[in-house]
């Protein structure tokens, strides 16, 4: 079912958690709220489930409005940050609490689902057990059957793989996206974790101190930031930004200046839109595997710019791809490269970067310079 | 044998640290300690179980003559203490269970709410139980003959339990605070009604606590002397100590019974104590399952 925030704000004391909060999520939706912690994701959550109210705005689920109904009268279903089994019941009668609760359908009917749920998730043989005697990843999966089985209208979910270890998390990423895409439901994620949000997400709605930076799909807020934070947060290893640097033009082209001596001449489009802005200083920002190397002494292709000499400070081998930080006088830079290539820690290497994928910020806005 | 224990205690104890001067006298004031502490119970039981000759000797002795358990007797049929105990079961019931109704519900407030306020609301709760239980006599006395209370296990229940109310809600609060805040809304999101929530799994998961503030309770309201022996009069409404108190045949106190009926007294208690100490030991066992 389709959900509509509109002018969301919460307050705890003087502590504004969410201002302004608008977004509308379509029927069949799976949106990620992405963050930092403590910037209103969870929050706006809670609005969603009904656990806070709002000091203003509107909620509506479906097309009703809902901004002041308790929980228990929203079709939401939710998984919590922690994993919040009861201790006191079985795995049983913890995926069946809210059809208990709820008194709509008859014994049978209620073992029927919750067998079924379960098997969904592979707990089946595990519901007779004990909270406690599950592992992390199947704990994780009893409160998502607790979650699916009321077959909600709306599934909210508050950093559900937070407590799980790296390779149950790519798992259960992948099951999500599955049983959204098998069950058709929206579905609400809220995480800190950029990588999970890029890798599941239909959309992504960036937060920073209770506020939304940027909605857009995941390809939109890589390669199209709105601003230096999205830019900033989006993608591992992060971009390589460089803030407030200065720029002369020179034969009519813009040569931005990083540090002391590390100059970038940038081409006409970026010198135009320089230009137009009217700003002294800029921020410019390149993701690691847009940086490359040129032998010294050649000049780089048409799509590449610039050509700075830096040291090798640092080599992280990952297999698929190797990490390396370079380094000049105290600027640091990351690039990203193929395992083909060979590098040695000290040696002073030549690198450019592809002109394509650079971005330029507003130093005072830290908005991007369209 | 005794050398085996002395070693076994020595090594919990002292774990081989001190030298042997210090480990003795530390266990000489220990045994003191324990004996002065001990010392007026034994003497109790000892005199309950003496006949009436060495009783009422000018030479008591440590250990009884000869054994005689008439007073646990008469005090049944002469004094009707059944009745006594009864009354006690009842007030002291009858409050605990106010004060854990009440309690839950004003912790629950007070430990899981966001309410402004909720300090000053707690310390004022807690201020009235600090007053005196004298200075509430007056205007007790007066309401309960007005409303012809006196003499009814009302008019000890009622005190009692708003006398003790304060402390039951402060210790239902820090165990209701342990219990973490994604459960009470995984239980929310999962169709219960706040008061569903409580009912549901905050009480269930604090039982412990419940069932250790219950005990506390009913031991206090059990023993609580000052407002039992001022509102009650005559057997209908007399608990347990102030009958103690109050035995009289003709014009002398009958000693033998005052002390069969003390010892009767504390077995109640020392039964809570039993149980109490299986409830800290079982709330442990689920702290470490949780």
């Amino acid at each position: 079912m389709e959900i509509k925030l509109e002018g969301i704000t919460k307050k705890y004391g003087k502590v504004i958690a969410v201002e302004d909060f608008n977004l509308g999520v379509e029927d069949g939706e799976l949106v990620v709220f992405l963050g930092p912690s403590g910037c209103g994701k969870s929050t706006t959550l809670y609005c969603i489930a009904g656990l806070e109210h709002p000091d203003q705005g509107k909620v509506s689920i479906g097309k009703k409005d809902v901004t002041l109904l308790p929980p228990k009268d929203r079709n939401v279903a939710m998984v919590l940050q922690s994993i919040a089994l009861f201790p006191h019941l079985s795995i049983e009668e913890n995926i069946s609490f809210g059809l208990r609760m709820r008194k709509q359908c008859s014994k049978d009917e209620i073992f029927r689902r919750v067998r079924k749920v379960a098997s969904l998730l592979q707990i089946e043989s595990l519901v007779l057990r004990m909270p406690h005697e599950l592992s992390g990843g199947q704990q994780q999966r009893a409160t998502i059957a607790r979650a699916l089985v009321q077959d909600p209208a709306v599934f909210l979910m508050d950093e559900p793989f937070a407590n799980l270890d790296a390779r149950l998390k790519l798992t259960c990423q992948t099951e999500l996206r599955r049983l959204n895409q098998k069950l058709g439901m929206t579905i609400i994620h809220v995480t800190h974790d950029q990588g999970e949000a890029m890798s599941i997400a239909d959309r992504i709605v960036v937060m920073n101190e209770g506020r939304i930076e940027q909605i857009g799909t995941p390809m939109e807020v890589y390669f199209k930031p709105k601003n230096r934070l999205v830019a900033g947060f989006i993608g591992s290893p992060p971009m390589n930004i460089f803030d407030d640097c200065k720029f002369t033009v020179k034969e009519g082209r813009a040569v931005v200046t990083i540090g002391e001596d590390l100059e970038i001449p940038l081409p006409l489009r970026l010198t135009q839109k320089i230009q137009e802005s009217g700003l002294n200083s800029i921020t410019i920002a390149i993701r690691p595997e847009d940086v490359h190397l040129v032998e010294s002494g050649r000049k780089p292709s048409e799509e590449y710019i610039g050509s700075l000499k830096m040291t090798i400070e640092v080599i992280e081998d990952f297999g698929r791809e190797i990490e390396v930080y370079f380094d000049k006088n105290g600027k640091k830079l990351t690039g990203l490269f193929p395992p083909s290539e060979e590098f040695q820690v000290g040696n002073e290497v030549c690198v450019t970067f592809k002109e394509k994928n650079l971005y330029l910020f507003d130093s005072d806005t830290d908005e991007i310079l369209l | 044998m005794w050398k085996r224990i002395w070693n076994q205690t020595k090594d919990l104890i002292f774990k081989g640290d001190h030298s042997r001067l210090y480990q003795i006298v530390f266990m000489l004031l220990v045994v003191i300690f324990v004996l002065q502490a001990l010392f007026p119970i034994y003497w109790l039981f000892i005199s309950s179980i003496k006949p009436i000759s060495e009783l009422y000797d000018r030479d008591q002795a440590l250990i009884p003559g000869s054994v005689n358990f008439s007073g646990y007797m008469n005090i049944w049929t002469f004094m009707d203490f059944s009745k006594n105990l009864l009354n006690s079961f009842i007030i002291s019931g009858f409050a605990t269970i106010i004060i854990l109704f009440i309690g839950s519900l004003a912790g629950y407030v007070l430990g899981r709410t966001k309410i402004k306020g909720k300090t000053a609301i707690m310390v004022l709760i807690l201020a009235l139980s600090m007053f005196p239980q004298v200075s509430f006599l007056l205007p007790l006395f007066e309401a309960f003959s007005r409303y012809q209370l006196l003499d009814t296990h009302i008019a000890m229940i009622l005190p009692d339990s708003a006398y003790l109310l304060p402390v039951g809600v402060l210790a239902l609060r820090a165990f209701y605070s342990q219990i973490p805040q994604d459960l009470e809304r995984a239980a929310r999101v999962n169709g219960c009604t706040r008061l569903g929530a409580l009912w549901r799994v905050i009480i269930p998961l604090s039982m412990p606590g419940f069932v250790s503030v219950g005990l506390m309770m009913f031991t206090l309201v059990y023993n609580e002397f000052f407002f039992a022996n001022l509102f009650s009069m005559t057997k209908a409404s007399q608990p347990a100590p102030v009958a103690v108190l109050r035995f009289e045949l003709g014009y002398y106190q009958p000693w033998d019974l005052v002390t069969a009926a003390s010892i009767v007294c504390m077995i109640p208690i020392l039964l809570v104590m039993i149980l109490a100490h299986k409830q800290v030991l079982k709330g442990l066992m689920m702290r470490g399952a949780v």
